[in-house]
């Protein structure tokens, strides 16, 4: 075989190519594959005969052949460069027992920093980071999901060329030919394009590849970000970024900023949000939220008086506050009654709690209109209180922070010659009216780097795959500029790069590790006990004081530049507004592949595996349409198709889009409309004169709640908040201690005895509490026909409630676990003795014990039980079964499952408490919701313990049981929304 | 068979002759054949459907939280209210001494056999993991678990079981003698030791029957109870859990009363078709349909009686979920099912006033068609109405059953059918030894008149 030594390596490189657990079983599983297949048709053409036909023969010899060039036992990857072997157990690893770290994973560029729970070296669990200054342990969606974005079993694992399979060595001697040629013209004609980037060490390691191509450029492209520095460069002649301290803020006015709403900003404002609305409930100050604002969001959400207005009347009504305020130069418009009233109020409230108020626009609205926001809170005195500013967070490349179409300008010029793009899929998601796929072509070297082998993929020379956050070195900031470390939790089982590795060997740099590239980026600045701050920045999982220090430079002009004339909104059909908007789910696509938020219900219109074309119920009552009619959406001589959605609370002539799906690749394709499709540079999130019609068609709408109107019953009920105070108006019984008269005589409970308590006034409905359930549990995914079917599995939903008038209603959410009845009518009905009670006080189902009889859930008057019609389970790839807590149970076919008040959480707390002697302590056992959520809603422990945190909730006036009337004395209960943000009851219009 | 007392031994002999003769000489060999080839079709479709649903699950059918229980189950209460009719024709008219019973008594409990293997065969099939379903027995185990004696399902199971092993005990005493019959007129060896083996070495003699007249009379007086008990424990399936619409106190008497409806129909319709088909005008006669009629009617108003008192229930309640429940029923997704189950069940009904249309064959089976169907749909209305739309407005959700629910269900017919052709093809559909004792009785009693008139 002597004449094949040059392939047997490439071959080698293949086998080697899954490294760490091994998730192939057998060399013969292995040679099975495409992707076999195509290396070699790359590498051994001869052989290509061999496995091109697939009869056993040719297989055979092509398995023996590759058996015989691997060569078993040389084909080790090099060995990680602390890699222990496991013959002895080390130090601390005990088996069974879960190991914390603190890492980061990132959203948008940004930082999310979390503890990530191990079991043997995998991580299991992502959860946030409590010290953290920012989020203070706060999550979201994506946070939570991010663990199986790392366990995806479609994501990229091996380079390619032209689509196909190669050996990494291939790829190194073509990165090291191209940089040769850039060496001798400068970097002449390089050009890079990357996402957000807020990671120091790729700061340091682009400066350096621009220092030593200088002729190279650097490109920004993040689909839904935007320009945020326009007003701060034209207030204080410098880029700053804006920070809310919605911890502070006794008033916020939102003229369409999501400010609670999905992105890498959810986290902190919800939890500084919660504190301040925490703070008014106990009689410190007020926290009342004013949001105009044309589609439902979910700071429309916890509004107490949200205005519905078209997104373009925004400019009128900052005007109007702003002369109001006596701010210089505002031009007052005219404006509606609706309008003007709203003003009035919202002037109010930002006057009575001036210093302590905020005003804040979308950052979607022009530079312009957010200078004169600027000012308004200059004027209300909230800079340094209420708004902070800090040098910006993000790294800002010199051609600005979205450079894009000027990229594609020189690419369609064929002026780039090298185009490196680092985890970015701008042939998806480029706006449409910038043909980047066609400008793509003219570039002679294309080299892409991401998780997925994605669209842009495709069209490139070479596709490098990126390692995901959790299995890489790395930094990112906090959008508060903290900085995290980014530590591994598992060696990468994929053949990947990360983004350090391969810049550093785009610069001819080979080997090198990626820590040593972060450790190189913090040695330079910290100087000395490097070690020491190294580990305890590992330890901590972020950098203390390492967010850039709050400025507050004087304004250097206070110009404002007039209203733009925007005229009143007409009533007829061809005055369509278009309103783009994230996925609350998937984001900008980025997560298309996550089934956890795939399968997560979207605020509102509780869609899953879709997305859907939100028109306001005037639009649907002028155009006949209903839930799951086809529709076309025309905008700008593009169109899309979709399923129409009727939402209410939505401006009368506002159809809202989100972007992400449309996808042609992985779980997602086929799913949803494309609104990159009708998004153009000009008018990036907002487009006017759109044209609706009906194709005929129906489409089958996956949502998992059909029905949303309250229909006058009290399930979320909301009290005025003078009456939020009163004490002692209602109570709710001891635990055990009969309520309504019962059949069954009640049973004494003791200590300890689980109860929980959500807080509907500040449950924001952001869903992080649904996928942490989903990561922590094994909740098993469905997919869209089951979904449809109403099978979902989720053993916590959020239940989305409209009262009221469509067209302005008000909107509740409300999370909706099992209720641990003490009077449970599931445990009645089981002829198996499979749902029974522990003496801890939870409802639990054994699952070796249930026969599916569904008898339980058919009693259950809350439809929390989940039922598994299949085996969901037995199928999943190994890469999956990777990712599954092994604390908890995986279900088989046929049994009925539910929430369990994460039981297995409480089990290590008794054990810990048991082996030292004393009882669990309050606050020791926290559910994966109540962790997961931003605003602490939720509140878990002893009810027998009146001192306890969820007693003391519990003690609240607020306090009621869902569906008190069906007298089953529910363990979980909720506070009452209150209805106002100040004692007043002010706010509420 | 012995000779009765005064009687005229001709007569009896036809009786036997008749009735015995069917399964040795059948004499609609072709239109059976036709019947039951049809029955094997569904049959056949019947495993297919449970080889499908254990192969991938009752994902398969149409259910789905919030409607747990769908067309299986709805099914199931409807095959078990079928099985009521024979064992109240059968055991309560016994011990009340009503002998017209006697043209009806066996092919009516055939019926309930079949019916109750039908019955209970589907909540094994609806269960996730229906090979445990002996979980449900108390039976000792390593487990050391009991089943859950709270459970409605729990005493269901027993329900339905005993009810079974009942209702074959006395379908098998009831027919033992004519099996002797047939054996001693069989005329191949292979009747001769099928029979033989079947009539269990019956003599007729004195002591036989002393023995037979205690052991059917007991179990008769066992089997009535359970008429009660069975439909009423299925009524608390529904009736223990706190779902709006099911928790009306007339649930057990108003499921007993439908069921018997329900089995009445059915029976009526066997009457019916085997009069014609096996020529038994002269065993079946008029008087029989008219009867039938009668229970038919009376029982149909009894239950019309649970429709009012369970609206009566709601409106009297007021209570928001409760009236939300019977709107849905009036004019919800499933509103088809309650009209159906109302116009079918008691529209026709009204016509069974007349004893014109009460004895004759057509009018009657349609009649009687009707209301299986209507009962059918009750069964379902009560079921899903309730289910689909429930407490909470978030958790409301549509069930729809699938293809393969209809196809269980037409299996089910054929799980049914097919041992009843059986049934009907080889072994006595009537009883001839009770009919002849009606036979004897009536003599008696007419020489009894003719002396008192000679006295006189």
């Amino acid at each position: 075989m002597g004449e094949h030594s040059d392939t047997s390596g490439v071959l080698r490189a293949r086998l080697s190519a899954h490294t760490g657990r091994a998730f192939w079983r057998s060399l013969d599983e292995l040679a099975g594959t495409e992707e076999f297949a195509a290396a070699l048709r790359e590498e051994m053409p001869a052989a290509t005969r061999l496995a091109g036909a697939f009869n056993r023969r040719s297989l055979l010899q092509a398995m023996a052949a590759s058996l015989a060039l691997a060569g078993l036992t040389g084909g080790a990857a090099q060995a990680d460069e602390t890699a222990l072997p496991y013959v002895e157990q080390p130090d601390g690893e005990v088996e069974g027992v879960a190991r914390w770290y603190a890492t980061a994973v990132t959203l948008g560029g940004y930082a999310a920093p979390v503890l990530a729970k191990t079991y043997a070296g995998r991580p299991v669990k992502l959860e946030g980071n409590p010290d953290h200054p920012a989020t203070g342990g706060a999550t979201d969606p994506f946070l939570q999901a991010a663990l199986l974005d790392l366990y995806d079993p479609e994501r990229s694992g091996a380079p390619r060329r032209l689509g196909r399979p190669v050996a990494w060595d291939a790829f190194d001697a073509a990165l090291a030919a191209q940089a040769n040629a850039l060496d001798q013209t400068q970097g002449e004609g390089l050009r890079l394009l990357t996402g957000t980037i807020t990671s120091p060490t790729l700061v340091r390691q682009i400066a350096a590849l621009l220092g030593r191509w200088p002729r190279a450029r650097w490109h920004v492209f993040e689909p839904l970000e935007e320009e945020r520095h326009g007003a701060t460069v034209q207030i204080f002649g410098r880029p700053l970024d804006i920070h809310l301290r919605l911890d502070r803020a006794e008033a916020v006015v939102s003229l369409d900023a999501d400010i609670l709403g999905p992105g890498p900003w959810q986290t902190s404002h919800g939890r500084r949000w919660s504190e301040r609305r925490r703070g008014f409930q106990n009689g410190d100050g007020a926290s009342r939220l004013l949001v105009a604002e044309a589609a439902p969001s979910l700071t429309g959400l916890m509004a107490q008086d949200r205005l519905i207005v078209a997104e373009a009347r925004m400019g009128a009504l900052l005007h109007a506050i702003a002369a109001r305020l006596g701010v210089d130069g505002a031009t007052p418009a005219p404006l509606s009654e609706q309008e003007s009233q709203w003003v009035k109020r919202a002037l109010t409230a930002l006057r009575e709690h001036a210093g302590r108020s905020l005003l804040t626009l979308g950052a979607t609205h022009p530079a312009a209109l957010q200078g004169l926001a600027l000012l308004v809170n200059e004027r209300l005195g909230a800079f340094g209180t209420t708004l902070s500013f800090t040098d910006p967070v993000a790294a800002r490349p010199p051609d600005g922070q979205l450079s894009l179409d000027r990229l594609v300008e020189d690419m369609a010029a064929s002026q780039v010659s090298t185009l490196v793009l680092l985890g970015v899929d701008p042939a998806y998601a480029a706006p449409a009216d910038l043909d980047f796929r066609a400008a793509l072509e003219k570039v002679p070297f294309r080299l892409h780097a991401g998780l997925h082998f994605d669209e842009t993929a495709a069209l490139c020379h070479w596709h490098v795959p990126l390692a995901h956050d959790l299995e890489s070195w790395s930094d990112a900031r906090a959008p508060d500029g903290t900085a995290s470390l980014i530590q591994p939790l598992i060696r990468p089982f994929r053949s990947v790069r990360s983004a350090h590795s391969l810049l550093a060997n785009l610069t001819g740099s080979f080997g090198r590790a990626d820590r040593d590239l972060v450790k190189e980026t913090w040695r330079a600045q910290w100087g000395t006990a490097f070690e020491t701050r190294w580990r305890g920045a590992l330890l901590r999982g972020f950098i203390e004081q390492s967010a850039p220090a709050a400025v507050l430079p004087p304004v250097t002009t206070r110009e404002v530049s007039p209203l733009a004339q925007v005229p009143p909104p007409e009533g007829s059909a061809e005055a369509l507004c278009v309103a783009f908007r994230a996925d609350p789910t998937i984001w900008d696509g980025r997560f298309a592949n996550n089934a956890w938020l795939q399968e997560t219900p979207k605020p509102f219109s509780k869609m899953t595996w879709g997305n859907v074309i939100a028109v306001s119920p005037q639009i649907a009552a002028r155009q006949g349409l209903s839930n799951g009619d086809e529709v076309t959406l025309s905008l700008g001589g593009r169109s899309i198709t979709g399923a129409a959605w009727v939402m209410p609370g939505q401006q009368a002539d506002t159809i809202a889009l989100t972007f992400g799906y449309g996808q042609s690749r992985g779980i997602s394709e086929g799913l949803g409309y494309n609104a990159f499709a009708l998004r153009t540079r000009a008018q990036p999130w907002r487009g006017n004169g759109a044209a609706l019609a009906k194709t005929g068609a129906r489409r089958t709408l996956s949502t998992t709640q059909a029905h949303q109107a309250m229909d006058g019953f009290d399930f979320v009920r909301t009290v005025a908040a003078a009456d939020a105070a009163v004490s002692g108006r209602t109570r709710e019984p001891a635990p055990g201690e009969p309520r309504a008269p019962s059949f069954y005589p009640a049973r004494r409970w003791d200590s300890p005895s689980w109860g929980m308590a959500i807080d509907l006034d500040t449950c924001i409905g952001c869903n992080a509490c649904v996928v942490a359930c989903v990561s922590e549990n094994n909740v098993p995914m469905v997919g869209q026909e089951l979904v449809a079917q109403g099978r979902e599995m989720h053993w916590l939903r959020v239940d989305h409630y409209y009262e009221g008038d469509p067209a302005a209603p008000k909107v509740h959410v409300q999370p909706v676990p099992c209720m641990h009845c003490e009077q449970a009518p599931c445990e009645m009905g089981c002829p198996v003795n499979a749902a029974v009670h522990s003496s801890d006080g939870l409802n639990l189902q054994v699952y070796n014990r249930c026969i599916g009889t569904r008898t339980c859930s058919s009693f259950c008057p809350y439809k929390v039980r989940r039922f598994n019609w299949f085996d969901f389970t037995s199928n999943d790839p190994p890469e999956l079964q990777a990712a599954r807590n092994p604390d908890v149970t995986v279900r088989s076919r046929g049994v009925m499952e539910k929430c369990t008040y994460c039981v297995q959480r409480i089990s290590e707390a008794r054990i810990t408490a048991k082996k030292e002697g004393r009882p669990i302590r309050d606050g020791e056992v926290v559910t994966a919701c109540q962790q997961a959520c931003p605003t602490r809603a939720i509140s878990f422990g002893d009810i027998t313990d009146a001192a306890s945190q969820v007693s003391r909730q519990k003690a609240s006036p607020r306090n009621y049981s869902l569906l008190e009337e069906a007298n089953t004395w529910p363990r979980t209960t909720y506070l009452a929304r209150i209805d106002g943000g100040s004692a007043e009851g002010g706010g509420s219009g | 068979m012995s000779d009765f007392a005064g009687g005229t031994p001709d007569r009896y002999a036809a009786v036997t002759q008749e009735i015995t003769s069917i399964p040795l000489r059948f004499p609609a060999p072709r239109g059976w054949w036709i019947l039951f080839g049809f029955a094997l079709t569904l049959l056949l479709t019947f495993f297919v459907a449970a080889g499908v649903l254990f192969r991938y699950g009752v994902g398969v059918w149409g259910n789905n939280i919030p409607v747990n229980w769908g067309l299986a189950i709805s099914n199931y209460i409807w095959f078990l209210g079928i099985g009521h009719a024979g064992t109240l024709i059968s055991a309560m008219l016994l011990l009340l001494g009503a002998h017209w019973r006697n043209a009806l008594n066996r092919f009516a409990e055939a019926m309930t056999l079949f019916a109750v293997i039908c019955a209970g065969l589907y909540p094994i099939l609806h269960l996730g993991r229906p090979w445990l379903f002996y979980w449900m027995a108390p039976y000792p185990n390593t487990m050391t678990v009991w089943p859950q004696f709270k459970s409605p399902l729990a005493w269901d199971f027993f329900a339905v079981l005993t009810y079974l092993t009942v209702s074959v005990l006395f379908w098998f005493i009831g027919i033992v003698p004519d099996l002797a019959a047939t054996r001693d007129r069989a005329r191949t060896r292979g009747q001769q030791v099928f029979y033989g083996l079947l009539a269990l070495g019956w003599r007729g003699s004195a002591r036989h029957w002393t023995r037979w007249q205690q052991a059917y009379r007991l179990t008769a007086a066992i089997a009535v109870p359970l008429v009660v008990s069975v439909h009423s424990e299925i009524s608390l399936l529904f009736a223990a859990g706190p779902i709006p619409g099911w928790a009306s106190t007339v649930f057990p008497p108003y499921f007993v009363l439908g069921a018997a409806f329900s089995g009445f129909a059915v029976v009526a319709m066997i009457a019916v078709v085997l009069r014609h088909a096996l020529g038994l005008q002269d065993l079946v006669r008029e008087r029989h349909l008219d009867l039938l009629g009668i229970f038919l009617l009376a029982t149909g108003l009894m239950t019309t009686y649970g429709y009012w008192a369970e609206v009566f229930d709601v409106l009297y309640s007021g209570e928001p979920q409760e009236l939300g429940t019977l709107q849905d029923r009036i004019s919800g997704a499933y509103a088809w099912s309650y009209w159906g189950a109302v116009i079918a069940n008691f529209l026709p009904l009204q016509l069974l006033w007349f004893r014109s249309i009460r004895v004759s064959p057509i009018p009657l089976f349609l009649i009687a068609l009707s209301v299986t169907i209507g009962m059918w749909m009750e069964r379902y209305m009560l079921l899903v109405t309730s289910l689909y739309r429930d407490w909470l407005v978030s958790s409301w959700g549509e069930y729809h059953a699938s293809f393969w629910e209809w196809a269980l269900f037409a299996g089910m017919i054929g799980v049914f059918l097919a041992p009843f052709l059986l049934f009907v093809r080889f072994l006595p559909v009537v009883s001839a030894f009770e009919i002849k004792e009606t036979l004897a009785q009536e003599e008696r009693q007419q020489e009894a008149d003719e002396r008192e008139a000679s006295r006189a």
